[in-house]
């Protein structure tokens, strides 16, 4: 389900089958590296539709969390920590946190849930069919890691 | 020259002038609203039209995923869309389901389930559905797989849009 009216009514009527929180996570600075960090957030982006569309029923896509690159993996780390205490106190047994970020890559054994580090691959050079069959078959590669999840009872 | 000697009088070729301008221009405001009250008419055909899947001889006995694309129109954008088809031989007849779970809206597997491997399977809430689409009682969906209505042109499958069964 996304952040949206639209899949409101049915999130509230199904509420006790959406026990799972999907977070894009985005780097935003105005640097010189500005263009690979659009491109990344792209990226990040695509696939977590794509991540949706799959487990539409049971996972609530929220709006990407951003933050400064500026700031300390520790302090962003921190960050991810209270927003899975408060997706708990919700209810929540689950956080499926997407990044494609390399400096995050070192937060998947500490944060809460489960942290999917996914390379950024130069689609945006692609025809488009093939890019959404490029972002398909990432999908497919991340399925186990999500069934994994999915079989703790209870990973927050 | 006096007014009689013309074929065609003052009077006359002004009137004619103004109905001639008149008529244009009320047919200019008239005809976008003709259009516009037929138009779902025309467009009717359109919306009925089915879109190409795969050639009849791919498919099998056991269900299998294809592609389908088609564009879908909103307002001034034109998008295409991508959707997976799930099709199989029963006999005779094609049979094409569309995956998406009738509980919550997640995308099913044929043989997902390692226990079940001849149904349907939901990996959010472990629903199933059995070949033909029936929903498995017990299981969190309510009604069976949406089934899309086929129609086979010189070997080639075409589907329409998914249906509920009942």
């Amino acid at each position: 389900m996304r952040f949206q009216t639209s899949d409101i009514d049915t999130y509230q009527q199904s509420k006790a089958y959406v026990d799972t929180m999907l977070v894009p996570l985005l780097p935003v600075a105005l640097d010189d590296d500005l263009r690979q960090k659009v491109a990344m957030g792209e990226y990040i982006s695509l696939i977590t539709m794509e991540m949706e569309k799959q487990f539409r029923g049971r996972l609530m896509q929220l709006p990407p969390l951003m933050y400064l690159s500026s700031e300390s993996v520790t302090e962003i780390g921190e960050r991810l920590g209270m927003w899975a205490e408060a997706f708990k106190k919700d209810g929540k047994n689950h956080v499926i946190w997407m990044t494609s970020d390399p400096a995050l890559k070192q937060l998947e054994d500490q944060v809460p849930g489960l942290l999917l580090w996914i390379p950024h691959l130069p689609i945006e050079h692609l025809d488009p069919n093939y890019r959404s069959k490029t972002i398909r078959e990432q999908m497919q590669q991340l399925l186990p890691d999500v069934m994994a999840e999915w079989r703790k009872e209870d990973s927050l | 020259m006096s007014e009689k000697n013309h074929n065609v009088s003052r009077r006359q070729f002004l009137t004619y002038t103004l109905m001639g301008v008149g008529g244009f221009m009320g047919a200019a405001m008239v005809m976008p609203m003709v259009r516009f009250a037929v138009d779902p008419i025309l467009q009717a055909d359109a919306a009925g039209d089915k879109n190409e899947l795969t050639p009849l001889s791919d498919l099998t006995e056991e269900p299998q995923p294809f592609s389908l694309t088609y564009e879908v129109e909103d307002g001034w954008v034109t998008q295409t869309m991508e959707d997976t088809v799930w099709a199989y031989l029963s006999g005779d007849e094609v049979i094409a389901l569309s995956p998406t779970c009738t509980h919550l809206g997640c995308t099913v597997n044929f043989g997902g389930d390692e226990n079940n491997p001849e149904q349907f399977f939901c990996p959010c809430h472990f629903g199933r559905f059995e070949i033909d689409g029936t929903n498995v009682p017990g299981t969190p969906p309510t009604e069976p797989l949406h089934r899309y209505d086929t129609e086979i042109r010189d070997g080639v499958i075409y589907v329409g849009r998914p249906q509920p069964q009942q």
